[in-house]
């Protein structure tokens, strides 16, 4: 049996506020994501793609239970940012709609021992993203969601539901198993 | 064959001053760690130490981007261990949050060349304030060609003990 298995992949044919995957079984030891996506974002900069958990077959918490730290380098700044009490991981970025339309940007997205009752949940992600009127920006980053219940649902949106995914974002869940 | 294997997988049950993945098989092409882990370090972030082989010699250098502030930073170290990747939480931190770490280290057992690892690790934390997280990235070097068959990983802030609940996951990676 394989090591790795893709449990969904999501992939748009049209514009939508938000990616949501559910019922992600607790049978794995790691979770995954593998994306592509592009925001309808069209002002300086880019979109910032946001996360939020849920557990227990309900919806994704909404609550002020996130933290994000982001260090990211872009043409020859480096800097990094910190975010706490917030209501999703904004860990990851999209690239902008005033770029060149077949532009996409790249991200990973892991959530190791997920499912372990005993730990919160906490993710690291990889993300680049071209952004209009600069350089790219690459990010590394981590998220924290102050709840300890095996993950079942996550919901990806563009600073905070403002902006759409376009067209031909695409979002893979691998699992990860550990025996 | 399937791509990735399970090497091994250990969850604590009690604290250890280590973690060793022995007499590890040299037919995979990559290796890959995936840890989850926190020790009882007084302060808020830890470091792992990566030793192959029990080579306790200074035969490792490393390279590390990180940051605990708005202002990331990089230093180099040539000493008995690759280091500096921060992605243990210490006993200061939020209860219950644990560090999260993925580990590569490709052609681990091509006997012509030095080995080489790269990682990325974090340090989450319900803060903002610098130091009580950090975000890191290393590029680790042993210079040795042995083929590597023993992995040792251990906090290396203060050399205290991972705690109960950490994980470690070692999978094989074969090539074509």
């Amino acid at each position: 049996m394989a090591v790795i298995e893709a449990i969904e992949t999501v992939y748009l044919e049209a514009d939508a506020a938000s990616v949501e995957f559910s019922s992600i079984p607790a049978t794995y030891e790691h979770l995954q994501f593998r994306l592509t996506a592009r925001s309808s974002y069209a002002a300086t900069g880019q979109a910032t793609l946001d996360v939020q958990l849920g557990t227990g077959g309900g919806a994704v918490d909404t609550g002020t239970n996130y933290s994000r730290h982001y260090m990211r380098g872009s043409g020859t700044v480096d800097d990094a940012s910190a975010a706490t009490g917030s209501t999703a991981i904004d860990c990851m970025r999209a690239v902008n709609a005033n770029e060149t339309s077949t532009k996409y940007s790249p991200s990973i997205m892991d959530i190791l021992d997920y499912a372990n009752a005993n730990k919160n949940t906490t993710v690291q992600a990889t993300t680049w993203a071209d952004k209009a009127g600069s350089y790219p920006e690459l990010g590394f980053a981590s998220g924290l969601w102050d709840a300890t219940g095996a993950v079942d649902r996550v919901k990806f949106t563009l600073t905070g539901g403002s902006y759409n995914f376009v067209r031909g974002s695409e979002f893979t869940l691998y699992g990860l198993k550990s025996s | 064959m399937a791509a990735f294997t399970v090497i091994s997988h250990q969850e604590l049950g009690a604290s250890a001053s280590s973690v060793t993945f022995g007499s590890i098989s040299g037919s995979y092409d990559h290796l890959c760690i995936k840890a989850s882990a926190r020790s009882d370090d007084v302060q808020y972030y830890d470091h792992f130490g990566i030793q192959f082989n029990s080579d306790t010699a200074s035969n490792y250098s490393n390279t590390n981007l990180y940051t605990g502030t708005t202002a990331p930073a990089s230093t180099s170290a040539a000493t008995t261990q690759i280091q500096h990747l921060y992605g243990i939480t210490g006993a200061s931190n939020l209860a219950d949050t644990f560090g999260t770490a993925t580990i590569w280290i490709p052609h681990y057992s091509n006997t012509a060349n030095f080995k080489q690892v790269i990682g990325a690790g974090a340090i989450e934390n319900n803060s903002t304030t610098n130091w009580q997280w950090v975000v890191s990235v290393i590029a680790g070097l042993w210079s040795d060609t042995s083929a590597i068959t023993d992995i040792d990983l251990f906090p290396a802030q203060g050399l205290d003990d991972f705690v109960q609940y950490s994980t470690f996951t070692l999978y094989g990676v074969t090539g074509a």
